[in-house]
């Protein structure tokens, strides 16, 4: 609790306290690439090289985590060197925001093709979706599940970090796993399809709806789409020959 | 010296002497410098029919053709056939080709034939006649034959000339009469000369017994060339079966197939050419510092297994001038172990070539490839005739070759001709050479070096090895690839117990950091400086999980003495504090202590026992409730004993004592855990660990002791009354460290890791094994080193009776490139206890040191008992 806050309770009935107010933990999170300011972020203070890893895989300025030297965690910054620091990265991010005033274009030609088409178990879709049913209050959950039963979340104070992180945690893992599943509580964007096919991750599923960009999106990139899900069921929106049904 | 070769006219053949095998008499034929003939062999016969028949048409050449090689710009041979002069066979190395020209004696057995390459003087419309001799002159002619040699006719006469632009040089005009001589073959001439060769082959027979008992062994030095592959079959005949065969690295694969075939021994390279090469530059005619490095070190090495013995060698007084005074024996100057015998000193390289066919022998197969000499395949003493050859043959050796020749080119500001036309075969190019040069405007210096061009260019690092990738040893466990390190290729290192070598990927770190991203580290925003500080951060990193560190405090230092002095300085001593530390120690882990005394600190300095171990019993004792510290070194440099350090440890915790460890001779070289030593201090060297010098480490379990040094870097806050010291260990480290230093360092760990430290180890232990047996065989040497291989890391001392411990170590630096360490090793209180007052002269191992080297060392040693 920050020191200059005076948290005060209001009851329905007008009384007040100053018990039992919660506040949520954010970090202004730099990250930078050989020696270069690469981004900004507000998150939750949770792995950050993890982040910071899965954040360069995301917005492709790395392909792989060997292509990392070192990762040098220092307060809220974490630098990030590549074994050839003096090669020149330019950013691949397939969004481009077109002239038009609308995001019209979200190339999909940058991106790493999807692997091949591997069906997973509708139980499988169900066991990630179970990761991410109760996110802690005021925060989002994403989760990856893979077909030998790992898995990992996070909870972060948005979904595209909360994603990255995840992602990143992945990619330092010793074992390959594959057939993965992600899932995100409340929605999935564009944004984050764009993420998902990136890492490789051919399902993605989540508690709400999608949008109707990631919808799209995903049509054209080959994602396996879900949305509104739980245990009672969930709507695959894109897709659904990777599913056994 | 025979300048004269006999032919016989009846059987058309040359003769080895006067006498014919059908009874005929021989006439001499006047032979040119330095007389040495032979036959042509097939590649060449071949060569020289295609020139003639290219120029003439398809006239007949005879199958016995004899070449004498003299001087000349390049290849340059008088062609013998028929008894007389047939022509001139040369190799043009500024148009890479060869030419032949006729002899005007060959004119009688060929004009009937041929159909061009005449130049008719009484129908040229050009040539206006003269009444003067035409032998020797230039005269304009209007001829179309291309230039080169030609057939002069001129009134009734024929000659020989050269046409060059329009003019004519005639050689001689003489009446020719049309002749028709035999043709033998070689078969013919083996027969008419069988006499002789049984002869010649009884005398050498003979010689060779005569001093096998000289020395108590004989051997044959065989090179795979010619005169060594009769000399070897002479010596079998004489009861010699041990042969042996020093390969250069610079072999043809043909050779050393041929060599192994044969059955001798070869005697494995020790330096790298290439390696050596990169420094020294190319080897010239006159400055062949390769064979020294190739062939005399090999050996040395091998005789120093052997013991003294005869050595029969097949060097001729024909092959060149320093040999044309040999004896029958002679002392090899360069090792006194050895006798030289060489029986076939008198031989013509045609009686070579006779004896081989007559008997029969198997010989290299590249003579019939057009090779006249062999030998290592970049020999500067061979012609560019034969570097085209090599280049047709082994395009992979010779390419090999002029990418070093590129680069050396480029990189001294040379002209090309420096390497295409072989003149990197002369520091000071000879006058034939000169004149070459100044033909083409070529500048020379006053030394007649080729002038540069350009300014040299900056010194660049050597190209990836990968473009011209050495053959690959297969890589052994605990060595390090010797390609790396620079300094290897004619260098025995023998001292890595001061300071280790550095391998490529060290130097390639530090370079990369000075050239790309050298910045200070620390706050710094810019770019370069958080690069700096990141590499310097993980440098840190690796080191201290190189030693399990983790958790600890790593500070880097200078080197060890400031890791200890920092200790040593930084703890707050009391009078009547104890420290406890032994006679085994450097003086670096000696001295910080002694100097406590001042302070009222009480120093115990703990014996060895007769095994040059650590007294467990006397440490025992002196450890008491009052000692604070004990300070032992984990190996000795002296002696190499390995300190009980997790047994120092358990008395240093039942006393509540700290414990410090010197691991400057521990850390390079073995698998070193602190949690597992139990120690509260670690010091080491970056210099003896690969790394850069001026770099060392502090490892400590608990950061206690106050800085050394105050400064920038090292403080959190300054406000006026006082300043708050920075966390971790940037509290040590005032002022800008050896910011490269330490990324050299960390390179060099990453490098350690990659070969294993468990394999250095044991590889190590093996060696010093090797080395330990070694000296120990040798008269006169006293070994100090512990008899247990698992208590004794990679550093031997020794001492030799009679001798200095410093004229050995010159002894050894100047005659065989090997170096070692002598004197007191900064151990004076251990060389007192041992009672060495001059101390001793100390080999010391590392992950790049080979078999080969303590075999030179050995071999230096004992030269020098022997040289007493
Ligand atoms: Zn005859």
């Amino acid at each position: 609790m920050p020191e200059v806050a005076r948290p005060l309770r209001v009851g329905v009935d007008g009384e007040t306290t100053s018990d039992q107010a919660r506040v949520l933990d954010e970090l202004a999170f730099s990250l930078y690439l050989n020696g270069r300011h690469f981004m900004a972020a507000m998150t939750a203070p949770d792995r950050l090289s993890a982040l910071a890893l899965g954040l360069l895989l995301v917005e492709q300025a790395i392909r792989a985590q060997s292509e990392i030297e070192s990762v040098q965690e220092d307060g809220p910054c974490v630098r990030v060197l590549t074994t050839d620091p003096f090669r020149v990265i330019v950013p691949r991010r397939g969004v481009i925001t077109g002239c038009g005033g609308a995001v019209s274009q979200i190339s999909e030609r940058r991106l790493p093709p999807l692997p091949s088409i591997v069906p997973v178990q509708r139980e499988d879709v169900f066991a990630a979706l179970d990761l991410v049913a109760a996110p802690p209050e005021g925060l989002f959950s994403a989760a990856l599940r893979a077909g030998d039963g790992w898995s990992v979340r996070s909870d972060d104070l948005g979904l595209t970090t909360a994603f990255a992180r995840i992602i990143g945690v992945r990619a330092t893992e010793t074992v390959l796993h594959d057939r993965v599943i992600g899932a995100v509580s409340h929605r999935v964007t564009a944004e984050l399809i764009r993420a998902a096919v990136v890492a490789g991750v051919p399902v993605l599923a989540s508690t709400g709806p999608p949008t109707g960009l990631a919808v799209e999106f995903a049509e054209r990139t080959g994602l396996t789409l879900c949305g509104q899900g739980g245990r009672g069921g969930f709507v695959c929106y894109t897709h659904p020959e990777r599913l056994l049904l | 010296m025979k300048k004269t070769l006999y032919w016989c006219p009846d059987c058309n053949v040359p003769l080895i002497a006067r006498s014919c095998a059908a009874g005929h008499e021989g006439v001499p034929i006047q032979l040119l410098e330095p007389y040495d003939v032979r036959p042509a062999l097939k590649t060449d016969h071949d060569l020289i029919v295609g020139l003639v028949h290219e120029r003439f048409g398809p006239v007949p050449v005879p199958r016995v053709l004899l070449l004498n090689k003299t001087g000349g710009v390049d290849r340059n041979e008088l062609v013998i056939a028929n008894g007389d002069r047939f022509g001139w066979l040369s190799f043009d190395p500024v148009e890479r080709q060869h030419r032949f020209e006729l002899e005007p004696a060959a004119l009688p057995g060929l004009i009937e034939a041929v159909t061009k390459g005449v130049v008719d003087l009484d129908r040229d419309p050009a040539f206006a006649g003269t009444k003067i001799r035409l032998g020797g002159k230039r005269v304009a002619v209007s001829s179309d034959e291309p230039d080169g040699g030609v057939i002069v006719k001129y009134r009734g006469r024929f000659g020989t000339g050269v046409l060059a632009d329009g003019r004519l040089r005639v050689r001689e005009l003489v009446p020719v009469t049309p002749a028709r001589c035999p043709n033998p073959g070689w078969d013919v001439v083996i027969d008419r000369n069988r006499l002789h060769l049984k002869n010649l082959e009884r005398q050498a027979v003979r010689t060779i017994r005569t001093h096998l008992q000289d020395r108590p062994c004989a051997n044959v030095s065989f090179s795979g060339g010619k005169d060594s592959t009769a000399v070897l079959a002479l010596a079998r005949r004489a009861g010699v079966t041990d042969a042996f065969f020093i390969d250069t690295g610079l072999e043809f694969p043909e050779t050393i197939e041929f060599v192994k075939a044969e059955g001798a021994q070869v005697i494995e390279k020790g330096a790298d050419f290439f390696q050596a090469v990169e420094r020294a530059g190319p080897p010239g005619k006159d400055n062949r510092w390769c064979c020294k490095l190739l062939k005399l070190h090999p050996l040395k090495r091998h005789l120093a297994a052997t013991g003294p013995c005869v050595t029969i060698q097949g060097n001729r007084w024909y092959e060149s001038w320093n040999r044309a005074g040999l004896d029958e024996t002679s002392q090899n100057p360069n090792n006194p172990l050895q006798l030289n015998v060489s029986p076939i000193r008198h031989w013509r390289a045609l009686e070579v070539w006779l004896y081989l066919w007559w008997r029969e022998l198997p010989y290299n197969p590249l003579y019939e490839q057009g090779f006249e000499r062999l030998g290592c395949y970049l020999c500067p003493a061979m012609l560019e005739a034969e570097y085209d050859e090599l280049r047709r043959i082994h395009p992979e050796l010779a390419d090999r070759w002029e990418a070093f020749l590129a680069r050396y080119t480029a990189s001294s500001g040379l002209p090309e001709e420096f390497r295409r036309w072989g003149l990197w075969r002369w520091k000071s190019l000879p006058r034939k050479m000169v004149e070459l040069c100044r033909t083409h405007d070529l500048a020379l210096t006053p030394e007649y070096e080729l002038a540069p061009i350009r300014p040299p260019a900056a010194p660049g690092p050597a190209p990836a090895p990968a473009a011209t990738p050495p053959p690959a040893a297969p890589a052994e466990p605990g060595a390090a690839a010797r390609g790396d390190f620079p300094l290897l290729g004619d260098t025995v290192y023998l001292d890595s117990a001061a300071t280790s070598l550095s391998p490529e990927p060290v130097l390639g770190a530090v370079l990369e950091f000075e050239r790309h991203y050298r910045a200070n580290i620390g706050r710094g925003v810019h770019r370069l400086s958080q690069l700096a500080s990141q590499r310097y951060w993980h440098a840190r990193e690796k080191v201290e999980r190189f030693v399990h560190g983790e958790g600890g405090t790593t500070v880097f230092t200078r080197n060890t003495t400031e890791a200890i002095e920092l200790v040593a300085h930084g703890l707050s001593w009391q009078p009547g504090d104890r420290v406890v530390t032994t006679v085994l120690e450097h003086h670096s882990n000696l001295l910080p202590w002694l100097r406590l005394r001042a302070l009222g600190v009480e120093v115990v300095v703990v014996d060895i026992g007769d095994d040059l171990a650590l007294d467990l019993d006397g440490l025992a004792s002196a450890i008491d409730e009052r000692t604070r510290l004990v300070a032992v070194t984990h190996a000795s440099n002296a002696v190499g004993s390995i300190t009980p350090v997790v047994e120092v440890a358990r008395l240093c915790r039942e006393h509540g004592a700290r414990l410090l460890v010197d691991g400057a001779q521990s850390v390079p070289h073995m698998p070193v855990d602190v949690t597992a030593l139990g120690a509260d201090y670690l010091a080491f060297s970056g210099h003896k660990l690969l790394g850069p010098t001026g770099t060392g480490v502090l490892w400590m379990r608990e950061p206690e002791p106050e800085p050394l040094l105050l400064g920038g870097g090292a403080v959190e806050s300054v406000g006026p009354d006082g300043w708050t010291l920075a966390a971790g260990p940037a509290r040590y480290e005032a002022g800008t460290p050896n910011i490269g230093g330490a990324i050299g360092l960390g390179a060099a760990v990453d490098y350690l890791e990659a070969i294993g430290m468990d394999a250095v180890r044991a590889r190590e232990e093996r060696l010093t094994s090797r080395l330990v047996k070694g000296l120990e065989a040798i008269e006169g040497v006293r070994l100090y080193a512990p008899e247990d291989p698992a208590r004794r890391i990679g550093v031997v001392s020794f001492t030799l009776e009679g001798f200095h411990p410093h004229e050995v170590a010159q002894y050894l630096s100047d005659e065989l490139n090997v170096m070692v360490r002598s004197g007191h090793h900064c151990c004076e209180p251990l060389m007192r206890r041992l009672g060495l007052p001059d101390g001793t002269v100390r080999a010391s191992l590392h992950c790049y040191s080979n078999e080969i080297d303590l075999e030179t060392l050995l071999a230096g040693v004992e030269e020098c008992v022997r040289g007493a």
